[in-house]
């Protein structure tokens, strides 16, 4: 990440950790309201990012995310970025959670069973961030945007399903934070497409490819 | 690359990164510049960067080339002696690698020390003018037809810490006191073997690094071993024979299928090469490269599912049933070589919280 990115970033995290009466007013503020018009790519799915990481309740992505042609498309590649953001709080939670937990007179994340959860779970976090950032670097590539929805829409709801496992029944209260982003992880994988219908517009497209240049369309020739 | 491919001269396998065993072929490989190609000049190498390896290593492995005799040396051998060899080691093993004439085996299992790799038994005593060994190493792929075995021994007795007193020692597979016994893979193939030392003398210069570190050593090869593109695409060559039977309209749920192992290989890839780019940069991204073998393995073997559910195989064509045969019985394996999934996982959990 460049220098500049950092910091943008670590204002991001400061704004949209602390919300305000006037959470727009701070955003605007900082400087990152208008983030979509001169900024690139990148540096938007950064902020988009940390505004889901941090659960912020305004719709910041859907103000600046710049179109992209095709509203699916961009819907799509908002989306899929908005997951990692979530699943990436999801994750963190889970496993501060499993630190600190204890049963049978040791922490969770002592369990076997419990580890094989936390590290597929960070697996699913580690495949969707990539897909996504590979992406954002080419968002009109029809294949890379579906790859990123089919990759962080399958992460988002494995991931959920894990960070309730682990956090047993206080993490399916109201009380407690954690649906703040698993419910919108369960909202954003079904939006502007699911998997399946993004997988079968990637599979029509290896089908047509053909076997011999599979490699090819892999490789992104 | 592609057309050195294209001429043939091999036949395209499944898993053949592991199995693929072809001395002349990697001789030829060899040739052309393509094994140790990132080393110094004067080892024998190309000095080209790891992105361009990682790009030749896709294009064997996509097209399913035997790759297996020399794979070993190039992948962590090499570097390895490069990392913590003596200079003469450089010289007498560097070039021969490179020139697809000195294999390597990995001599890290014993019977009692599957993923428990510390708990290794096999003793290195020294002596006058080197070191004598006792024990016995397992599951070593083509021991019966490399030249020497990079061996993780005892040098000290276990203390309050098994991970001290481990040092690591290159062991001429023909040497005195050494014997070689080949065990079959359960396709009747001669792949793994048990290496016994009875009182085998390995001479002082034959270790690498430094005594007693190794440890240390060992698992900064794991990075590389678990992270490259040979832990997604072991069953690649099954599933460009599955695009070929479904056609250019593959149905709804075929697509489907299709796009799911499609997009899953991609993002997999890119996980794999942004390890690389750490490797190269001086990083240790060992949690990222454990994250990398649980699923690209994973992903393998579900290719192997998804083929043979899209493609009923006793209708396929020859080349698909013969790939899927190849496939199914060598998947077993995926998820337990380079360190089963389970304990990888664990690996990853316990870093997570750091």
């Amino acid at each position: 990440m460049s220098e500049e990115r950092r910091l943008l970033v670590e204002t991001a995290h400061q704004v949209f950790g602390r919300p305000g009466v006037d959470a727009w007013r701070e955003v605007d503020k900082a400087g990152l309201a208008d983030l979509g018009t001169d900024a690139d790519l990148a540096d938007v799915a950064a902020v988009i990012r940390v505004s889901a990481y941090e659960g912020t309740d305004i719709d910041f992505a859907e103000r600046v995310m710049p179109e992209l042609g095709d509203p699916q498309r961009r819907g799509a590649l908002m989306r899929a970025i908005q997951i990692v953001g979530a699943l990436e709080r999801v994750r963190d939670l889970t496993v501060a959670y499993a630190a600190e937990r204890r049963q049978f007179g040791q922490p969770l994340n002592r369990f076997q069973a419990v580890q094989q959860m936390l590290a597929e779970l960070a697996g699913e976090v580690a495949l969707a961030a990539t897909a996504v950032e590979t992406a954002v670097a080419d968002p009109l590539s029809a294949k890379l945007v579906a790859s990123a929805k089919v990759a962080a829409g399958g992460a988002a709801g494995r991931g959920a399903t894990i960070a309730h496992q682990v956090h047993g029944a206080i993490g399916f209260t109201h009380e407690h934070q954690l649906h703040r982003w698993t419910t919108k992880l369960w909202a954003w994988r079904d939006e502007f497409g699911t998997e399946s219908a993004w997988a079968e517009a990637l599979g029509d497209l290896v089908a047509r490819a053909g076997a011999d240049r599979l490699w090819e369309v892999v490789t992104g020739e | 690359m592609r057309a050195f491919l294209a001429e043939g001269g091999f036949e395209t396998h499944c898993d053949a990164w592991l199995s693929g065993h072809d001395p002349e072929f990697s001789r030829r490989l060899a040739e052309r510049g393509w094994v140790g190609m990132t080393w110094p000049k004067r080892y024998g190498g190309q000095e080209r960067s790891q992105l361009e390896r990682y790009a030749v290593l896709e294009e064997l492995l996509a097209a399913g080339a035997p790759v297996a005799a020399h794979w070993i040396a190039d992948r962590q051998t090499g570097p390895l002696l490069l990392h913590y060899g003596t200079e003469a080691q450089r010289q007498e093993f560097l070039p021969a690698m490179a020139r697809g004439e000195c294999f390597f085996g990995i001599g890290m299992s014993e019977p009692d020390a599957g993923s428990d790799l510390a708990s290794v038994r096999t003793t290195a005593r020294r002596v006058e003018g080197g070191w004598l060994l006792n024990g016995t190493k397992v599951w070593t792929s083509h021991a019966h037809r490399s030249h020497f075995m990079i061996t993780l021994v005892r040098t000290s007795a276990l203390g309050e810490d098994r991970h001290q007193g481990l040092s690591q020692l290159v062991v001429d597979l023909r040497g005195p006191g050494v014997s070689v016994r080949p065990i079959e893979l359960l396709t009747g193939e001669p792949h793994f073997n048990e290496v016994v030392f009875q009182d085998a003398l390995v001479p002082e210069e034959r270790l690498v690094g430094a005594e007693g570190d190794g440890w240390r050593q060992v698992t900064s090869e794991l990075a590389y071993e678990r992270s490259g593109p040979e832990r997604f695409l072991s069953t690649f060559p099954l599933l460009v024979e599955t695009v070929r039977e479904l056609g250019p309209d593959p149905g709804e749920a075929g697509a489907r299928a299709l796009g799911a192992l499609y997009g899953r290989l991609s993002a997999l890839r890119g996980l794999s090469m942004d390890v690389a780019r750490r490797l190269e940069a001086g990083e240790a991204p060992n949690l990222e490269a454990a994250l990398v073998k649980d699923l690209g393995t994973r992903f393998e073997r579900e290719v192997v599912e998804t083929a043979r559910l899209l493609v009923p195989p006793d209708s396929a064509g020859e080349a698909f049933q013969r790939l899927y045969r190849q496939a199914v019985a060598h998947a077993p394996g995926f998820t337990l070589r380079g360190g089963t999934n389970e304990i990888l996982r664990g690996i990853v959990a316990r870093g997570l919280g750091r």
